[in-house]
């Protein structure tokens, strides 16, 4: 009796649906230490670039604690208290599992499996920092209350951008962010699913 | 393969950030997701007659138990981003639209299973409520994008690469 053949695409996607479950329990497991440079990304940049309003940048258990040198509204701002934020790094985090089982699920050797998960970490650490750091200075400037926006002087505009990289770095990387990167580690495979891509590079490099 | 990536991140680049604008989410976001929200209404009526929907609520008029339909959860985003990669792609214009289409209804018809689950796993348990409205069904849904991306390739006809010619259009 002759086997059913399946395509390499409807294995592939087969293999992806029973892998992330496996990924998403590994990742909650793994919470800290994948979050941990994380958070010291955050830190750096936001100390770096925003250091007079943000202070430090840590995890405490699977939530990013940011204490600020912002005195809470009502109080001047050479007060001891300031404010200190609460943030879910999940809501960024999450694009790992994802990547994970896509790179695990492709064939291709181990050795370039393992080098594709470290490439693919480390660039969606350096996605996930944009989030978390948007998601901090957009809680600030649009949700600590008009005597902090106050306090900030951003511009009508500059606001607008803030609002618009939040938004982009929420609702589109973390999804996103996983299937470009895979994209761009296994474009052989890529060309292996869909002849049609190998054509438009071939037809890329004759122009 | 860079000349489409640099494309595509425009195409998605404009159309998100016309999607955050206020008149567009007024006349077009809000009432495509009230329509969402009316669509899921009708799927889950079809075996339990207690859900009804008003504006982006889906609830259950017994319980009370609503979920509201908001940004990421409307499939917007996932839809931006096919359209983004279609539309990017160096494909005649029929299978495009061919591609655009059918799409945006697999796209749509996954989200409704989405917004379904979702409104049920809510009444159910809260933290799995969490887990899938935020980390599972989110990444889901992109994937859902790739994978329709993928299939779409496939049908766009292969050319032995000597031919400049249709089916893609020169640069």
């Amino acid at each position: 009796m002759k086997r059913p053949e399946f395509s390499p695409l409807t294995i592939f996607i087969c293999k992806v649906l029973l892998l992330l479950p496996v990924c998403l329990a590994v990742w909650y497991w793994l919470l800290t230490p994948l979050n941990t440079p994380l958070a010291w990304l955050a830190h750096l940049a936001l100390t770096t670039l925003w250091g007079d309003v943000i202070e430090v940048v840590q995890l405490i258990g699977h939530q990013l604690d940011v204490t600020t040198w912002l005195a809470p509204p009502g109080q001047p701002n050479n007060t001891r208290a300031s404010i200190i934020l609460e943030i879910n790094p999940l809501l960024y985090s999450y694009s790992l599992p994802f990547a994970v089982a896509l790179i695990l699920a492709t064939p291709a050797t181990w050795v370039k499996k393992l080098i594709a998960l470290l490439i693919a970490y480390v660039l969606l650490l350096l996605i996930q920092s944009w989030g978390v750091c948007f998601h901090i200075v957009k809680t600030l400037v649009f949700q600590s209350g008009p005597e902090i926006n106050a306090r900030l002087s951003f511009s009508t505009i500059s606001q607008a951008l803030i609002g618009l990289a939040y938004q982009f770095g929420y609702l589109i990387l973390p999804s996103l962010s996983p299937i470009v990167i895979w994209i761009a580690l296994f474009r052989d495979f890529v060309q292996s699913i869909a002849p049609q891509v190998k054509i438009l590079e071939n037809k890329s490099t004759r122009e | 393969m860079l000349r489409f990536f640099i494309i595509f991140v425009i195409i998605q680049g404009v159309l998100f950030t016309l999607e955050l604008l206020q008149p567009v989410r007024e006349f077009f976001v809000i009432p495509f997701t009230e329509v969402i929200a009316h669509a899921s209404a009708w799927v889950v009526q079809l075996f339990d007659s207690n859900v009804i929907s008003h504006g982006i609520l889906l609830q259950d008029s017994k319980t009370g138990f609503a979920v509201s339909i908001e940004s990421g959860c409307n499939g917007i985003e996932a839809a931006l981003v096919l359209i983004a990669a279609i539309l990017a792609y160096p494909a005649p214009w029929k299978h495009k639209l061919i591609g655009l289409v059918a799409g945006l209804l697999t796209i749509q018809i996954l989200n409704l299973i989405r917004i379904i689950s979702l409104f049920y796993l809510g009444q159910w348990n809260q933290q799995v409520f969490e887990w899938a409205h935020l980390y599972v069904w989110q990444g889901l849904i992109m994937l859902d994008a790739l994978v329709v991306f993928l299939i779409w390739l496939r049908t766009i006809p292969v050319t032995d690469g000597s031919n400049d010619s249709p089916p893609y259009e020169t640069a």
